[in-house]
């Protein structure tokens, strides 16, 4: 019975060994759509020079607050228009930066693009079904989104460094506005 | 079956099952701590915590692709291990794709890789601001020069030169920038700056999922786990014989 059973684990791990060891490599950086091309697509051809917004003083501790540490860097780049702003920003997901694009108009998510994901999962952050969620959210005084944004089983760090990513580009909307 | 033999065999299956249990207590122990542990990853943030310690780092040969590669901007070494860019012995930047340019201009400190500028504050070393290539002249960076009120920049596409917000660019019909040739640092920062890079080489989240998939061993470990693997099923199995037959009794 011992041995019956042995040989039948045996069998059966055989086959899960096969099962797992089928599975595709990890990814290495995927451009989806260059920031250039973003920035063109979200101005309709009209892109205007850049601007620099500084991240010192409050609005920095603003900043650190919503993103949950400090601006990477000093100065910060966005275009804007008449009715828009658009802002192309950095954010580690699990251990490498995601690059994404965030058109702002009237205070609120325009659009949201994934222009370069650099981590071997989480990839679905890219799809419409995932950034559709952001369109129309507003900041609240507490620097939130109004939106309850849905995440995505296997990509929570990606999920997170997205929704915190839109919450600062409102912000940073607001600054450039106020 | 009759009734001495079943009883022989039932003793013989205990004893197995005792056995199993004690040679399976310190593996299970070991994937059920880890396992705890990188349930939680996120919540502990077990990618971010790296583990120091020359040991460890020599059993996972950790060591950069190449070999640093420095630029001098006036005192300052710009040095990039792999991807990491590091000013003197200060980590400055990550995920930097080379460095080809590195200047002083006026309380600037500008680096460039063939993708992007760097500037920081010539001061205290901090980053002011990464300049991507969408705010860029179209092509990819192959020298900078401070020139006076104005950044003299040669791309792939042109030659141009910028203001001091890089904002705004015009071409430029002057010669073209001499291309610097990183090189080695010397022995004493390359070493530093190994010891520096190497920190952040192993996160605890590697370690741990290292210890619990077996990896972490020696190459027998995982085929060795798959046979704890099998025999706890088989523990299983027989405990599960057993109480049966002992709630028959």
């Amino acid at each position: 019975m011992f041995f019956r059973l042995l040989r039948y684990a045996a069998r059966t791990l055989g086959c899960f060994v096969l099962l797992i060891s089928s599975s595709r490599a990890a990814l290495a950086e995927q451009i989806y759509q260059e920031p250039a091309a973003f920035l063109e697509e979200a101005f309709e051809g009209a892109v205007p020079p850049a601007s620099v917004l500084y991240l010192t003083g409050e609005r920095r501790s603003a900043a650190s607050q919503i993103i949950g540490h400090p601006p990477a860097s000093i100065r910060c780049r966005y275009w804007k228009n008449d009715r828009r702003s658009v802002w192309i920003l950095e954010e580690i997901g699990k251990v490498l930066p995601i690059t994404a694009g965030f058109i702002v108009e009237d205070a609120k998510i325009k659009d949201v693009r994934i222009l370069i994901y650099r981590e071997s999962h989480g990839t679905e952050v890219r799809h419409d079904y995932f950034t559709e969620q952001f369109e129309g959210a507003e900041l609240t005084a507490e620097n939130r989104l109004t939106k309850t944004i849905d995440g995505i089983s296997g990509a929570t760090l990606s999920v997170h460094a997205i929704r915190k990513l839109a919450a600062l580009a409102l912000f940073y909307d607001s600054e450039v506005r106020n | 079956m009759s009734g001495t033999v079943r009883r022989e065999y039932l003793k013989s299956l205990r004893r197995w099952h005792r056995l199993l249990g004690l040679v399976l207590a310190i593996p299970l122990i070991l994937l059920a701590c880890t396992g705890i542990l990188l349930n939680h990853s996120d919540d502990l943030q077990l990618n971010q915590r790296y583990l120091s310690g020359s040991l460890l780092h020599s059993w996972y040969r950790i060591s950069p692709l190449q070999a640093p590669q420095s630029l001098k901007a006036g005192n300052i070494w710009v040095s990039l291990i792999d991807h990491t860019l590091y000013l003197d012995r200060r980590r400055a930047a990550e995920n930097v794709a080379g460095i080809n340019a590195a200047g002083l201009w006026e309380d600037l400190l500008i680096v460039s890789s063939p993708t992007a500028l760097y500037l920081f504050d010539e001061s205290n070393l901090e980053l002011l601001e990464k300049i991507g290539s969408e705010s860029l002249p179209p092509g990819s960076i192959l020298a900078i020069a401070p020139q006076g009120e104005r950044l003299q920049i040669d791309l792939s596409s042109g030659r141009y030169s910028a203001d001091r917000n890089m904002t705004e660019f015009q071409m430029e019909t002057r010669a073209a920038l001499h291309v610097a040739s990183p090189q080695s640092p010397p022995q004493h920062l390359a070493d530093d700056l190994l010891a520096d890079w190497r920190k952040q080489g192993l996160s605890l989240w590697r370690f741990l999922l290292d210890l619990h998939t077996g990896r972490f061993f020696t190459s027998l470990s995982k085929p060795l786990l798959d046979l704890a693997g099998v025999l706890t099923l088989l523990l299983v199995g027989s405990g599960f014989y057993i109480s049966r037959r002992l709630t028959r009794k």
